[in-house]
């Protein structure tokens, strides 16, 4: 590296698969990240990402001042493993090679083109391609804490690897193996995730959930006949179970038999099967990513570990795994594991490999990753038009204590709060600033969120948001979870013991046991007593740690219910439009937004009509 | 083989890959394993990779055709040139179905995400 020439400005995508997104880094550090979806209002927008992309040149301040390009996949390789899957599944593969050579010849190998279209004659000239795990690998380690790391990615597949490990050091990431497609710890929860009625890449964290209310005993059945879970974490799955080589299938029918009954009809009951299924193959995957943790750490020496890909997102297996590694170990995960993260982590791996970037400046000490509040921020100015534009009744009092406290008396008087504040946050998690906050105390709060703002009824339980000073008051870790992706068991002193009396003979209704209140925080306590854990720090978000201190002075809990600010089927609110659209059409009493506030009784009768009135898809 | 004029997939499928399957069929041949191997000590696999993991190109060498060229090139040094005989049929397809394609923005995926073969 030159050390006078100017840092590198360099634009990451990912797209054309699942859940788009563009990034922007100056050197090694991020400057911006944002998904797809949250512009286009289309949940898990695969498309290319242009509103991301645009969002990302003005931060760079505009179109000229890119240098690169760098797309997060070899689109030549992943058309390679497309033409050999469907040779190799010839003639049962005739159906889908049709779509496939549609997307991979129509769009995929064509992408370079579209992404330079809004670029200047530089980033033109250095368009780079960055095999996807190496992107996921690099999206976890190089904002990273750590100057060395063992690196795992897992998820459904890239081109061909569906698990890598990785060694990550002073010289860069060096990729040391990996288990290939159709071998895949992403498959095989998806295949779970289809039979029991959820969304394949979206409803895994549902499965994830579900998981509690089972028995895990089909273990040694999912060990024997579908996949060999070697001591070296090392797998191979039996592909005569699943129908995701040939078909538009995650299964078939003889994963039906060996399951035990047919897929569950989505949105039907769920039965005590689908939930022993969800707890089964939850303690394979625990123990699968526990082994591919040991090897990586084993293979490298290190004793930091960094997590990516789309089975990272998994809170319970990779807390079980930290839980369980011997010795001191750190772990960092990527809050955006899925492939949005890939977009980041092939600008980031551009930055260091290419233009020899050095790592960011807190190495040693913090993580470069921002609390994830990547993405875009409006002003006070832009965000009274869009209440007055609205007609919305609101008071602007400016940022500080007064709207603190009125927001605070607003949770602690038992109201429902949408949150708007500061930068979207990048990846799937709403980490306060685009969030629905409630008190987590409230008897009721489960249901009464999901049915007034969700409208769902849930078996999951919303995560907790706590200050990290005061997190061991109530959760069994002291340990900083900024970006949600861990899980912590409530306190034994604030549990409640569950009924469980008649739940597996017959009448298996999920929404009895979790309507239980479970310990004095029942809205965030599930029923295995574990929460999905956010801390929150006074240095990356002062505002909502102050908001947390003030609930905690009003009501002597510093504990509130954070779930993401959208409704069911819809993504995360991006801008103050989509968050004053959320708030009129669902139960959110208080909107808090920037410096203003408006609440819903003082609204108009036309206004106030509007709730419940939004129509919404499945999620 | 195909005529360059029939860029269709489902010709493709029938007159080249369908050949090739039955080709590797008979030699008892196949591009992966579909289950477990009890001799096999573990089933860790070398690092998949076309480019070494990361390439740099300008935009004439990031282009459609080019990455097509590339790959033929990654078959050839795989010993698996008998794959570039598709390349013709490949190119010519890459070419109606870029231009008939419908604009990103006009696209509205329809694909079930369960069907990982295709992306």
């Amino acid at each position: 590296m030159n050390p006078s020439a100017p840092a590198p400005t360099l634009l990451g995508v990912s797209a054309l698969y699942h859940d788009a997104a563009a990034a922007l880094v100056r050197g090694p550090e991020i400057v911006a990240a944002a998904q797809e979806e949250r512009f286009s209002r289309k949940r898990h927008d695969p498309r290319l990402p242009e509103h991301a992309i645009d969002y990302c040149i003005a931060a760079a301040g505009g179109p000229a001042e890119i240098d690169g390009v760098a797309f997060y996949e070899d689109p030549a390789l992943a058309l390679d493993r497309v033409l050999k899957g469907v040779i190799e599944t010839a003639p049962a593969s005739e159906q889908i090679w049709s779509t496939a050579a549609r997307l991979q010849l129509g769009e995929k190998i064509n992408v370079a083109e579209a992404l330079t279209r809004k670029l200047g004659p530089l980033a033109a000239d250095n368009v780079f391609f960055v095999d996807h795990h190496l992107s996921h690998a690099a999206s976890a380690f190089y904002p990273s804490p750590f100057e060395d790391a063992a690196i795992v990615v897992a998820d459904g597949m890239g081109e061909w690897a569906s698990t890598s490990i990785a060694r990550g050091s002073p010289a860069g990431i060096e990729m040391l193996a990996q288990i290939h497609y159709p071998h895949s710890l992403g498959l095989l929860y998806a295949a779970f995730t289809y039979h029991c009625g959820l969304k394949v890449n979206s409803g895994e964290y549902k499965l994830m959930g579900m998981a509690p209310y089972g028995e895990p005993r089909h273990v040694q059945r999912i060990l024997d006949e579908l996949v060999d879970l070697r001591d070296d974490g090392s797998f191979r799955l039996n592909t005569e179970y699943f129908g995701f080589l040939d078909s538009d299938e995650a299964t078939n029918a003889k994963f039906d038999a060996w399951a035990g009954g047919a897929r569950r009809a989505p949105e039907s009951p769920i039965d005590v099967r689908c939930m022993d299924l969800a707890a089964s193959v939850q303690a394979v995957i625990d123990e699968a990513m526990f082994r591919l943790a040991r090897e990586a750490l084993a293979r490298t020496g290190s004793r930091n570990l960094c997590l990516a890909g789309g089975v990272a997102l998994n809170c319970v297996a990779t807390s079980r795994l930290a839980s369980r590694l011997n010795g001191p170990r750190h772990v960092w995960i990527q809050p955006a594991s899925g492939d949005a993260g890939g977009a980041l982590g092939a600008a980031l791996h551009v930055a260091h490999e290419h233009y020899r970037q050095p790592r960011h400046a807190r190495v040693g000490s913090d993580d470069a990753q921002q609390g994830s509040l990547l993405g875009p921020e409006f002003d006070d100015a832009a965000i009274e038009a869009a209440l007055q534009e609205a007609g919305i009744v609101f008071h602007a009092v400016g940022r500080g204590a007064d709207h603190t406290r009125r927001v605070a008396q607003a949770l602690a008087d038992g109201l429902i709060v949408g949150r708007f504040d500061g930068r979207m946050e990048f990846g799937p998690r709403a980490l306060g600033n685009r969030s629905i906050l409630a008190d987590a105390r409230r008897p009721d709060g489960q249901s009464h969120i999901n049915l007034r703002v969700k409208f769902r009824e849930s078996w999951r339980p919303f995560a907790p948001v706590v200050p990290i000073e005061r997190v061991a008051d109530y959760f069994d870790t002291d340990a900083p979870s900024p970006y949600m992706v861990r899980v912590a068991a409530v306190k034994p002193e604030l549990r409640r013991e569950v009924d469980w009396a008649g739940f597996r003979d017959g009448e298996s209704d999920m929404l009895k046991v979790l309507n239980q209140p479970r310990s004095s925080l029942p809205g965030i306590t599930h029923v295995d007593y574990s929460a999905r854990l956010q801390t929150v720090d006074a240095a990356t978000q002062p505002g909502l740690h102050a908001l947390l201190a003030e609930f905690e002075a009003l009501t002597g809990c510093a504990v509130l219910i954070n779930t993401s600010f959208n409704v069911r089927g819809e993504p995360i609110v991006c801008s103050p439009a989509d968050a004053i659209a959320c708030f009129l059409h669902t139960g959110i009493d208080v909107l808090a937004i920037g410096g203003c506030i408006a609440f819903k009784k003082e609204q108009s009768a036309e206004l106030r009509a509007m709730e419940g009135k939004a129509s919404f898809d499945p999620d | 083989m195909i005529p360059i004029d029939d860029t269709t997939p489902e010709a493709l499928f029938a007159d080249a890959l369908m050949p090739l399957q039955q080709v590797r069929s008979r030699k008892d041949l196949h591009y992966f394993a579909r289950s477990a191997d009890a001799a096999e000590p573990s089933y860790w696999q070398p690092v998949a990779t076309r480019t070494g993991g990361m390439v740099r190109c300008a935009l004439g060498e990031a282009e459609g055709t080019a990455l097509l060229e590339a790959l033929g090139a990654h078959w050839d040094a795989t010993g698996e040139s008998q794959l570039g005989s598709l390349l013709p049929e490949l190119e010519a397809m890459r070419r109606a179905l870029h231009e008939a394609a419908p604009a990103a923005a006009e696209r509205t995926s329809t694909i079930s995400y369960s069907a990982y073969p295709l992306f």
